[in-house]
């Protein structure tokens, strides 16, 4: 998972660089032990959106709630508005309205839920944007079973501060 | 030679190669355009479920990873169809048809580079 400027972006100077989305300020972080994070999936794949909901259910220990889902980029922004969640996965490759063209709408409609990208192949410039709409993390569908759990309650734990805490 | 016939060939010589230019141009795009459009169809056919299949297999969901898995080689079969022109069935071996495929079979491999197309790509 990568939360921070990615080198390309860093190395330039900073009048150069693209002002980020303007994120929430650092609030009070979730606490990932008391009541459920509260989570919405976006991937246009059932079976992703099926596994990833089991790996939250499994690996998660009861602390993470999936309350919504979608297979394009519209229905997530209506599926955001209505369960308002903590936590957004949203996919960057989908039909109809994708990822990255959706979060600006999906951060508007929840601003104070942490959106992660999702992506199932490595792409600079992919991170590079999703960070700069105002994503809080890019994560790549690698060894999700593994890695989304303990990099997701690093995450939110972090709060909405979380790209500036070392997550990796 | 007039003057003005001079500058008339030069103008027509000048025409000639921005028509050049721009076939190479339209050519490169359309490439481009190709690739991005098999890049996307790989990505959400094959990648997406060979990950999928992947978490299957790490949640002891084998039947599920099996079907994945089968769903990736129909795709990738049908976009090799596509590259090749024709319809492959399960166990077609371009080995034995090299002058169908697109790339020599016989060459060595090279290491695999992503292509600038790839950053495009999301």
């Amino acid at each position: 998972m990568t939360t921070t400027a990615p080198p390309a972006l860093a190395a330039r100077a900073p009048e150069q660089a693209p002002r980020p989305a303007p994120r929430p300020a650092p609030g009070p972080a979730l606490q990932v032990d008391a009541a459920p994070v509260r989570v919405v999936v976006v991937d246009d794949a059932p079976d992703l959106r099926e596994l990833i909901t089991l790996v939250l259910g499994r690996r998660g220990a009861g602390r993470w709630s999936v309350v919504g889902s979608a297979g394009d980029g519209i229905a997530a922004v209506e599926v955001v508005a209505e369960q308002a969640p903590d936590v957004v996965l949203l996919d960057i490759a989908m039909p109809i309205m994708d990822g990255l063209q959706a979060l600006p709408l999906v951060r508007r409609a929840c601003p104070q839920a942490l959106v992660v990208m999702l992506s199932a192949f490595p792409s600079s410039s992919a991170r590079a944007s999703a960070l700069a709409q105002g994503a809080h993390a890019y994560l790549e569908k690698d060894d999700l079973v593994a890695t989304l759990v303990p990099k997701l309650t690093r995450l939110v734990q972090a709060g909405a501060g979380g790209e500036n805490a070392g997550l990796g | 030679m007039p003057a003005g016939d001079d500058e008339t060939e030069r103008l027509r010589l000048r025409v000639r190669d921005l028509e050049e230019q721009l076939s190479r141009e339209k050519a490169r795009a359309s490439l481009r355009a190709d690739r991005l459009r098999m890049a996307r169809e790989l990505n959400d056919t094959i990648v997406q479920a060979l990950v999928a299949a992947e978490m299957a297999m790490d949640l002891d969901r084998p039947e599920q990873a099996r079907g994945l898995v089968g769903d990736a080689s129909a795709h990738a079969r049908e976009l090799i169809g596509q590259l090749v022109g024709e319809r492959l069935q399960p166990g077609t071996a371009l080995r034995h048809a090299p002058e169908r495929a697109p790339w020599s079979l016989d060459a060595p491999m090279s290491p695999h580079r992503p292509s600038p197309q790839t950053e495009v790509v999301r």
